[in-house]
């Protein structure tokens, strides 16, 4: 097992590299003089040759390059123009609702779709499973930045039992309130995120459902219940390890557009007005560090899965 | 005395394509405790079928539609599956055809066989594991202690086929039901299996069914034998009978391209065509069109399972139906 | 299993039927609409349905029908262009990589690179950088999407590649372009369609996003996620501002994604013969 892990990361150390170079590039794909863009119009000859040697842009590209390796090596994702701040203090100031978004919104999804998919597995052909496949389709297909403004008016102004915008920490009002706030835009990104969990639910438990195994767990005498949800699912299970882990990382990234309807100052916020704002080193580092995230969950699903089904891993060995 | 299983004119039919197919027509068989019957046929006959429909294991979309499985009195057909779940793996246990695909590849060989223990026996923990490792040995399993640990797909074929058949018995049943328990072996490891399966029925007293399209797997492990052609029993009798005396035409041609292989023939009898499907709607005996002796009255009408003149078996042929008046 | 061809074919059909309401809307949208989307009049602001706005005015008084055709419009053409590119791209990127396994090297760790980041992420700091308009976000989200479907193709291609009709045309000295066009291009054409499909659903969504956080379609073109965004501060006094964009980027979306799920179901082999 630790072998594995230890492959798993060795095996992950190029992606980084790449992901390295093309959160660099970015910035060198724009037309015309970034640092122009960001000034404005009215900006001096004065302030932009600061701004350049500021962003080491008078610099030859590959020396430009070294520098911004060497910089993330030691954990330094840049400096922000607008706030004046290292990247990463910016964002892990606003990571907790994220991370807090986050969870509420997997854990639902999951919670949601796992007996949803199971349940129309078993009803394959019926009736039930017709209504829950377009019901899933639907869910993976509304944009959910209208749902969630209409929500907002549902619950939050006509019936006024969410609260509807804003967030605060931990720290200053606990948990339960902070989760409180969280709890409407989470609700929404679990619905929508469960159509996902649900289909790859039902596809693997079908497989799953083919298998002898389970002939031989009902002869053993083991009751159906468990037939599935043991004996099945535990085999379906690596497969759908894997979008909740996909669906987990793309909300660590940020919810960008819920986090921008409820007011939440989270990660996806930061990401938005950095690209409003023209902050262009701020939007090298979070990109960076949205796809850094994403690279270790996707490690960690690949753990995961390896701990569930032993034959993972010793294909790797 | 009461039959410990007793199948009565069971007919399965697969729902197809909006229609129905009939896969096993009238089949009737029944076991004594400790005795051991022996199904064969080729493969597609309806045996396995049989054999899975006395647990309810087969798809959902094969269902009996008439007969009824007794076992110890009890209708098993007609249990619900909570119910039939109970003599499942206690009183009958089940080894089947594919070891490689029988065993759950996510659980542990310990994981797997305590499953039984637990449910029917509901052994403490310490007792579990003491069993296990017992059961394991018994069926020929050495390092039993360390196979707990493993998965299914660190073991070989063998092996895996070795931890089937110790779950199988693990609540000591009182009756086994083999489908096919060497087919995808190699030649070596089969004669191992035989050797231990038998061996296991005689220690626990249990009756066997056993499921083969291999009269060789047959002959060492029952002493009463069906022969099953396109879903129908066709003969019915002892081994012995059965090898030495096979009076059905397809049982003599089955029986011979055995003996034949076996001593290394230059010319085999070999049965010409092949099975008919199931959907084909077959007016009289289902071999006729395979048949040497087959007569007029083979095509137009079906023979009925009669009683053999000399003994206690059966045979279905019209070459033995004395009626003056279908001539 | 027929039970199940049925049902798939349904899907695709439901999916398709779907589809072509929007795209005539689109498509005509100056047939069916005499009003100009851009016009503003402060006199009928905020009007609800009626005989001559069937689905209102918005704050500024514009006609919501006729915006949210011309929305359709550019949504479908973004889409369709989004789709396209992409397939070509890809195409071109998972056959080439899979033909010749240098280049995997150099263009799947590009592709691998680019799906490290997540989609949407991704779509929108490339749109913010290069600008909004519709070229811009045609290519930040070529870029998005082109990876998928290469790595789709260089599968599919791979596995075409391993048959033995492949090997014996390969033997018989046909060159690498006769083999891509004649025996590959055919045979993973129909995986690749489903992924193409389900990328222009994605593609459709996503600009309706973009749209709407402002670094999509510029005000005052109109958009169906721009609009969405208008219609926000007046959800509570006109509904419909929001009500009509928001259903037909669903509409859109879901008929294309119906239309993806039943050409998978009827692709995978693993669906048919299921008892």
């Amino acid at each position: 097992m630790l072998k594995f892990v230890f492959r798993r990361i060795i095996n992950s150390i190029p992606i980084i590299i790449l992901v390295m170079i093309l959160s660099f590039l970015i910035i060198h794909i724009m037309p015309g003089d970034p640092v122009r863009t960001m000034l404005g119009d009215k900006a001096s000859e004065e302030q932009i040759i600061n701004m350049r040697k500021q962003l080491n842009l008078d610099k030859p590209l590959m020396k430009q390059f070294t520098i911004w390796i060497k910089d993330i090596i030691r954990f330094d994702f840049g400096e922000s123009i607008s706030w004046k701040e290292p990247t990463l203090i910016i964002i892990k100031e606003r990571i907790e609702p994220t991370f807090l978004l986050a969870i509420i919104g997997t854990l639902l999804s999951t919670l949601i779709g796992i007996p949803l998919g199971i349940l129309s597995a078993k009803q394959h052909g019926k009736l039930t499973e017709k209504c829950l496949s377009v019901l899933s389709l639907v869910s993976i297909s509304l944009p959910a930045f209208w749902i969630a403004i209409i929500m907002i008016q549902l619950f939050g102004v006509n019936i006024r039992i969410f609260p509807v915008s804003g967030f605060h920490s931990i720290k200053s009002v606990g948990l339960l309130a902070s989760l409180y706030e969280l709890s409407l835009p989470g609700i929404i990104l679990g619905i929508m995120h469960s159509g996902q969990i649900g289909r790859m639910t039902k596809t693997s438990m079908l497989e799953v459902m083919q298998q002898d195994y389970l002939r031989t767990a009902r002869a053993k005498g083991v009751k159906e219940f468990y037939v599935l949800n043991l004996h099945g699912l535990k085999n379906a299970l690596s497969s759908i390890v894997v979008v909740i882990g996909f669906s987990f990382a793309s909300l660590l990234g940020g919810a960008i557009v819920i986090e921008q309807i409820f007011n939440i100052p989270g990660v996806g916020n930061l990401a938005i007005n950095s690209i409003l704002s023209r902050d262009y080193p701020l939007i090298q580092g979070i990109l960076l560090f949205i796809a850094l995230i994403f690279i270790l969950i996707n490690m960690l699903t690949d753990i995961i899965c390896a701990l569930i089904n032993p034959k993972v891993r010793y294909e790797h060995e | 005395m009461c039959k410990l299983l007793n199948i009565e004119n069971l007919t399965i039919v697969a729902n197809e394509k909006n229609r129905k197919v009939k896969i096993t027509d009238n089949v009737s068989l029944s076991l004594n405790s400790g005795e051991s019957m022996g199904i064969i046929g080729e493969s597609g006959c309806g045996k396995s079928i049989t054999a899975l429909s006395i647990l309810g294991l087969n798809n959902p979309n094969i269902n009996i539609i008439d007969g009824n499985i007794f076992f110890e009195n009890i209708c098993l057909n007609k249990l619900s599956s909570g119910n039939l779940r109970k003599i499942c793996g206690s009183k009958i246990g089940m080894i089947f055809q594919e070891p490689m695909t029988a065993l759950n590849p996510v659980f542990t060989i310990e994981q797997q066989l305590s499953e039984p223990l637990k449910i029917h026996l509901k052994l403490s923990k310490s007792a579990i594991k003491s069993k296990c490792i017992e059961l394991l040995e018994s069926a020929g399993i050495k390092n039993a202690s360390a196979m707990l640990k493993y998965y299914p797909h660190q073991l070989s074929g063998g092996m895996r086929q070795r931890v089937v058949i110790a779950m199988a018995i693990a609540c000591k049943p009182k009756l086994l039901i083999a489908d096919e328990p060497t087919t995808a072996l190699d030649v070596t490891i089969q004669a191992q299996i035989l050797h231990i399966i038998k061996k296991l029925i005689k220690e626990n007293n249990m009756a066997l069914l056993i499921i083969s399209h291999d009269i060789g797997v047959i002959s060492k492990l029952s002493q009463e034998v069906s022969v099953m052609y396109s879903g129908e029993i066709i003969e019915q009798d002892s081994k012995t009978n059965i090898i030495e005396n096979p009076m059905h035409p397809y049982s003599e041609k089955l029986i011979n391209s055995a003996k034949e292989l076996n001593n290394g023939c230059n010319h085999l009898s070999v049965v010409n065509g092949s099975v008919p499907r199931p959907e084909e709607n077959i007016m009289g005996c289902k071999f006729a069109a395979r048949c040497e002796f087959c007569r007029n009255i083979c095509k137009e009408k079906k023979p009925s399972l009669i009683k053999k003149n000399n003994g206690n078996g059966y045979v279905r042929c019209w070459k033995y139906i004395n009626d003056q008046n279908l001539y | 299993m027929s039970m199940n061809k049925k049902n798939v074919n349904s899907y695709i059909a439901i999916g398709i039927i779907l589809l072509i309401i929007p795209l005539i809307l689109g498509l005509l949208a100056n047939v069916l609409s005499t009003y100009d989307p851009y016009e503003t009049d402060p006199l009928i602001r905020l009007k609800s349905p009626n005989s001559e706005h069937i689905m209102g005015t918005d704050d500024l008084g514009r006609d919501v029908f006729t915006r949210t055709l011309y929305g359709i419009r550019i949504s479908l053409y973004i889409g369709f262009m989004v789709t396209f590119f992409s397939l070509i791209i890809g195409v071109v990127v998972g056959t080439v990589s899979a033909f010749y396994p240098w280049t995997s090297r150099i263009l799947m760790r590009l592709v691998d690179g680019i799906m490290a980041f997540p989609t949407i992420i991704l779509a929108i700091s490339l749109a913010g950088i290069l600008g909004s308009g519709t070229k811009n976000i045609i290519i930040a989200l070529s870029i998005s999407y082109f990876p998928m479907i290469a790595r789709i193709t260089k599968n599919a291609t791979l596995e075409v590649l391993g048959m033995e009709y492949i090997e014996s045309a390969i033997a018989l000295g046909k060159n690498d372009l006769y083999i891509i066009f004649n025996y590959i291009l055919p045979n993973i054409a129909s995986r690749v369609m489903v992924q193409v499909t389900f990328t222009f659903a994605m593609a459709i969504l996503n600009e309706s996003i973009l749209s709407f956080l402002g670094v999509g379609i510029k005000v005052p073109t109109p958009s169906l996620g721009g609009m969405v965004n208008d219609g926000r501060n007046y959800i509570s006094t006109a509904p419909w501002i929001i009500t009509f964009p928001g259903l037909i980027i669903s509409w859109i979306v879901l008929s294309l994604n119906m239309i993806g799920d039943g050409m998978r179901d009827a692709l995978d082999p693993r669906c048919k013969n299921r008892g």
